[in-house]
């Protein structure tokens, strides 16, 4: 009966009908849902554990903490990806940048590294009231002029480093008769007699990478003896020259560190050489608070940490180390959600966040000032918190100095430390890399 | 007679202009048939013209238009020659140049190690099915695993270091990619290392075409082992050699990317760095992309000479054969 009723012309009306309908209520809800996607760069946030491979991804703190965004905010998706956390994240962004298909929210490193992207990062001061702001720390870091007060805001701080420092086995120091704690750290010479003296037992004094020798060591001693972080905007702007003094003599002394240090320092790969501590025969290591977990599960008690050495107790600048708000959150200015990327980014910001994601001990230190991190951290990663907030920390000079200038560093920095090129040289090329960069 | 008319019909064939009189109308159908095979043609040509044009000369066109601007990937602002004059005179070019003539020097090494396993795997050498089972192996891995694992075998704290102290020649044990040397020779071993394979069969395909007589009357004359490899292979394998060269010369300027930022990084220093790879790392770590095409287009204009000349030299060396 029903056949012979319906014709063909009828059949597909109704047809089409019901599958309008069945659109409409889709269509609504896709109305109404956004994707936040956000790229997080190891170490920002943990997304795996090198020592527990058994850990799912829902048992690290950022994907609870989406987890609680998506459930608080019906509609919105935050969808994650990890890249590994070293410059080819950037490469990444700024191709896909190109594009106008990178994420809309991503971590970074501030400073220069952000700077170096900023046509495509959305100004982020709108976004935020002074009341919001001051609770955070760390905005000169994201600002195009290191000054927050006048540059404008390309980012919002997400987490600090600390601070570099000495980290040493406790018993091999005994073994060598050094105090961690004693006149060793007061200038080269008596760094250099320590060496000596842990080498004289047949213990390898030092183990570090292309990054360390540079970039925690080297960055230390010129910045110190500069004076600080202003100091060294004068050599990108050009007022000061790396080849005049002091700088020349810090290289030459610094050349002869290798000779205390595992061989291949240059080419090792950055954050890896503090490894090589675990077996029990190296003394001691330069790097940040991220070490601290890796080698107390290996070294336990015997772990211990320590200012690093000044390189003159006439230094303008003493017993500091370099460090800082050295990542941030960027909002690509190409997005179409960026209110919804900006809310997620307070979210992550906010004191109860803060709170849990300290709780998790994962991922860099906590940056804002309402967060009591003493009641979650390890003494010494609180003293790591607080070392980094003293002004003997000078931020990251890689992060103050242009991209190409970094490159430029870490390039001949290999030739310097082997003493392929000398000291002079070695200066001679930043100074003329700098001068290329600057057009005169 | 049968065979007369067997070729007329095919000089009729052959020839459109040989038409006898009253075959008018068959002519102009055989123009129009012409006409009809070769609009044919052109359309067969035209999605792959259109690809070409697309996926190269589009690119091309526009790596050469960028190379006069500043271009960040945000902004293009037109800069004129400035790019060209950075890359020569901040001496970049110069040591990008030097960096790809290294490699290139390397070439002739790796064509007479080839053509010497070539011969020893045709003369069927002991162990020869053995070597022709895996002499192609390295060849399909790729560059980055090859990269990676001549970093793990040559890093100060590799396998080659360890080898050395195990075996008591602990004054042998070098810091291998630390010193632009021996940074140089591990980067050579790499590449020859993944270009043997290839050059075997390129070879082995080459020597199949010589006839077997030619050997045997060479033996019999008694040509040794070394006559026979200079006075019959090379000559006859010419063409062969052209193409291995030419081939390799081609990737040293526009391949070594891989194996090159797997393995040193460029390093120590840029001193490694060949010029696919400052490319790479001006474009997209430093945002110069104005500048890096302007390194691309310098690039192409090299890569066209030496290839041209190579070309030139290999149709004499050809012809003289």
């Amino acid at each position: 009966m029903f056949d012979a009723i319906l014709s063909r012309r009828k059949a597909l009306q109704v047809g089409a009908a019901a599958a309008g309908l069945t659109l409409l209520p889709a269509r609504r809800v896709y109305a109404q849902s956004k994707t936040v996607t956000f790229w997080n760069i190891q170490g920002i946030y943990d997304v795996e554990d090198p020592n527990d491979k058994t850990k799912k991804p829902e048992d690290f703190y950022i994907s609870q903490a989406i987890d609680r965004y998506q459930k608080a905010n019906p509609g919105i998706t935050i969808e994650m990806e990890s890249l590994p956390g070293d410059t080819s994240s950037f490469t990444k962004y700024r191709t896909a940048s190109v594009a106008k298909n990178g994420p809309d929210i991503m971590g970074v490193w501030s400073g220069s590294y952000m700077l170096a992207l900023k046509d495509f990062l959305e100004p982020t001061r709108p976004y935020f009231t002074d009341e919001e702001r001051k609770r955070i720390l760390g905005w000169d870091a994201v600002s195009t002029d290191f000054n927050a007060a006048t540059g404008e805001l390309l980012g919002v701080p997400a987490s600090s480093d600390g601070t570099t420092c000495v980290f040493y086995n406790k018993e091999l120091l005994d073994k060598a008769g050094v105090d961690p704690e004693g006149e060793w750290r007061n200038s080269f010479e008596d760094f250099v007699a320590a060496l000596d003296t842990i080498k004289a037992t047949g213990t390898t004094p030092l183990v570090l990478d292309q990054y360390g020798i540079v970039f925690q060591v080297l960055a230390w001693w010129q910045a110190q003896m500069l004076g600080g972080a202003s100091a060294v905007g004068e050599l990108v702007s050009g007022k000061r020259n790396f080849s005049d003094p002091p700088l020349p003599e810090i290289v030459q002394q610094w050349q002869k560190l290798k000779d205390y240090t595992v061989p291949g320092a240059e080419t090792m790969p950055g954050d890896s050489a503090f490894r090589q501590m675990l077996p029990g025969d190296v003394a001691a290591t330069t790097g940040g608070f991220w070490v601290i977990t890796p080698l107390q599960e290996g070294l336990g008690d015997k772990l211990g940490m320590v200012k690093m050495p000044n390189f003159s107790p006439k230094a303008p600048l003493q017993n500091g180390g370099i460090g800082g708000v050295g990542n941030a959150f960027v909002v690509s200015n190409y997005s179409q959600v960026k209110d919804e990327a900006i809310a997620f980014i307070k979210f992550l910001m906010s004191k109860e966040e803060q709170e849990l994601k300290a709780k998790s001990g994962e991922g860099r230190l906590i940056n804002v000032t309402d967060v009591d991190t003493a009641k979650y951290y390890s003494p010494m990663k609180q003293t790591q918190q607080e070392w980094g907030l003293e002004p003997s920390t000078v931020f990251w000079l890689d992060n103050l100095f242009p991209v190409d200038l970094t490159t430029e560093i870490a390039a001949q920095s290999q030739l310097a430390w082997t003493g392929q090129i000398s000291a002079e040289d070695f200066l001679a090329k930043l100074d003329a890399k700098r001068n290329e960069l600057l057009g005169s | 007679m049968a065979s007369a008319r067997v070729g007329t019909a095919v000089r009729g064939a052959i020839d459109p202009g040989g038409a006898r009189p009253g075959t008018a109308g068959r002519s102009s159908r055989r123009l129009t048939l012409r006409r009809r095979e070769a609009l044919v043609a052109y359309a067969s040509l035209l999605p792959a013209f259109l690809l070409v044009a697309v996926i190269i000369w589009y690119p091309v066109t526009h790596s050469l238009y960028y190379s006069f601007t500043a271009w960040n990937g945000a902004t293009a602002p037109w800069v004129g020659w400035e790019n060209y004059q950075r890359i020569v005179t901040n001496g970049e070019l110069w040591l990008l140049l030097r960096n790809n003539f290294i490699f290139v020097a390397a070439v002739p090494g790796i064509l007479l190690i080839s053509l010497v396993v070539t011969v020893l795997l045709f003369e069927e050498v002991p162990g020869w099915r053995f070597f022709r089972s895996v002499y192609y192996l390295p060849t399909i891995l790729s560059a980055a695993v090859v990269g990676t694992l001549m970093r793990i075998i040559f890093s100060a704290q590799g396998a080659a270091n360890d080898v050395l102290g195990r075996a008591g020649l602990e004054r042998l044990q070098h810091d291998w990619l630390g010193s632009v040397p021996t940074a140089f020779m591990v980067l050579i071993f790499a590449f020859y290392w993944q270009t043997l394979g290839q050059g075997v069969l390129i070879f082995l395909a080459g020597m199949a075409a010589i006839p077997t007589d030619l050997f045997d009357a060479a033996r019999l004359d008694g040509a040794g082992w070394w006559n026979r490899l200079t006075r019959i292979i090379v000559p006859l394998l010419v063409p062969t050699i052209a193409y291995f060269v030419l081939t390799n010369v081609i990737w040293i300027f526009v391949g070594l990317f891989a194996l090159v930022f797997t393995v040193t990084k460029g390093g120590p220093g840029y001193a490694t760095t060949p010029f696919d790879l400052m490319i790479y790392r001006k474009a997209f770590e430093a945002g110069e992309m104005g500048y890096a095409s302007a390194l691309s287009v310098i690039l192409f204009v090299i890569v066209l000479a030496i290839s041209a000349v190579q070309l030139r030299t290999f149709d004499r060396l050809t012809t003289d054969v």
